[in-house]
């Protein structure tokens, strides 16, 4: 499954990361820094406009405090195009206010995971977003 | 002078004299009326920087997660990648970072806990405080079986309203506290008593241990918030718990306070007051 993480915390992307490929699921997980990166990923632009060295995301990890361009931005400006409305969007950010969860659902987020307090915590959450998204869900 | 000529007189000194009065009550009134407004205002401001300082609170303490998941992440990549470079010293140094790390994922939780008592009002409904007690027991049913803690809860416990979701942390804490302090207890088998009393106008619930009791000079600071009369080897927790209880009961109208000696278990008093309902609706 490819992966694009938008997180601008290099301590967050490397946990991540490394808790992604501890996992007993195998994943190509490429990372953007902000909002505007993860739109011009997705659209094919810029840097990113070879689509067989940065292929379209089976889903996106998006955080809501980015630079630039907020994870809402991101999510609002494209769940709104119906080139790639379709690929989940699973918000991944340290908050659990809720207000940011209405408005992420509201926004055409597919889910919603508040960041693990600790490396433990976030290989069983990586577990259980692949056991979801890779077994029991079918992605399009 | 003619006696009705002195008659006017009076009546017209008479009228002065009230109509001065009138005027100094006209003025008391006036002070009296901004001295309200002067409060009003100060209620609003107090109550707009509370707001703000629970809004901080809340803020601070979610971003301090961020370099913290960081130190414990990179604590278990150290002791993963590089444990068998490291002597004996070196890993008693990584424990210790982890404990402190550890111990401040705990502040942040218990800070964020009591950010939310202020943040979040939650409606008010009829709960069945015995609903509470149970499922509250449910949870620490290991911890009761472990201790082999002696319970004694009243038969009949009132229905009431009140805020279902804070009554049951006031529940989790206190009990939680009993246990705590009375599983320390070498002379006795620990023993928790909870039960309440209805007032006129109120609802009394106690929550009893025979724990080993504080000394009645801290009776009031123990309520503050990080307040500890122990170390945390001798008793752990951060000092929050009691802080959020008294939260909980001060928002909803009522009173708490404890009887206790040290040595002598302690007994925690709540109030719940009644009429709430009519916040309710």
């Amino acid at each position: 499954m490819n992966i694009l993480l938008v997180e601008d915390m290099e301590t967050d992307v490397k946990i991540a990361l490394r808790a992604f490929d501890k996992g007993s699921f195998k994943n190509d997980i490429f990372t953007v820094r902000d909002g505007q990166e993860a739109i011009d990923f997705i659209c094919h632009r810029g840097r990113y406009v070879d689509p067989e060295k940065y292929p379209r995301p089976d889903i996106i990890l998006l955080d809501i405090n980015l630079p630039k361009l907020t994870g809402f931005d991101v999510l609002k400006q494209f769940k709104g195009d119906p080139r790639y409305n379709f690929i989940p969007v699973v918000m991944l950010t340290s908050s659990d206010d809720e207000a940011a969860i209405k408005m992420s659902y509201s926004c055409g987020a597919s889910g919603y995971i508040q960041k693990p307090a600790n490396y433990e915590e976030y290989v069983k959450m990586v577990e259980g977003f692949n056991s979801y998204w890779q077994v029991v869900n079918k992605l399009p | 002078m003619s006696k009705r000529g002195a008659d006017a007189l009076e009546d017209q000194k008479v009228i002065e004299e009230l109509k001065s009065r009138n005027k100094e009550l006209q003025d008391a009134k006036r002070a009296i009326l901004n001295v309200l407004e002067d409060f009003a205002e100060q209620r609003t401001q107090l109550e707009k920087v509370n707001k703000e300082l629970d809004s901080f609170v809340h803020i601070v303490s979610h971003d301090l997660r961020t370099p913290l998941r960081g130190i414990s992440s990179f604590i278990t990549f150290l002791e993963e990648d590089y444990k068998d470079k490291l002597d004996k010293e070196g890993q008693e140094f990584i424990n210790e970072i982890r404990n402190g790390a550890n111990r401040l994922g705990e502040l942040i939780d218990d800070l964020l806990a009591l950010s939310r008592v202020s943040r979040i009002k939650n409606p008010y409904e009829t709960v069945d405080i015995r609903d509470i007690i149970d499922s509250t027991l449910e949870s620490f049913k290991h911890e009761i079986k472990t201790h082999q803690v002696s319970l004694k809860i009243q038969e009949h416990l009132p229905v009431v309203v009140c805020d279902r979701v804070k009554m049951a942390q006031v529940f989790l804490n206190l009990i939680n506290n009993a246990i705590k302090f009375s599983s320390k207890n070498n002379k006795e088998i620990p023993k928790i008593e909870i039960g309440s009393t209805q007032r006129s106008d109120s609802f009394e619930f106690y929550v009893k241990d025979n724990g080993i009791g504080i000394d009645p000079q801290y009776h009031e600071q123990i309520f503050g918030v990080f307040r500890r009369l122990h170390t945390e080897k001798e008793f752990e927790g951060t000092g929050v718990g009691l802080s959020i209880v008294k939260k909980v009961i001060d928002d909803q109208g009522g009173r708490i306070w404890i009887e206790s000696q040290l040595g002598e278990g302690a007994c925690f008093y709540f109030t719940v007051p009644k009429g709430l309902e009519k916040q309710a609706k």
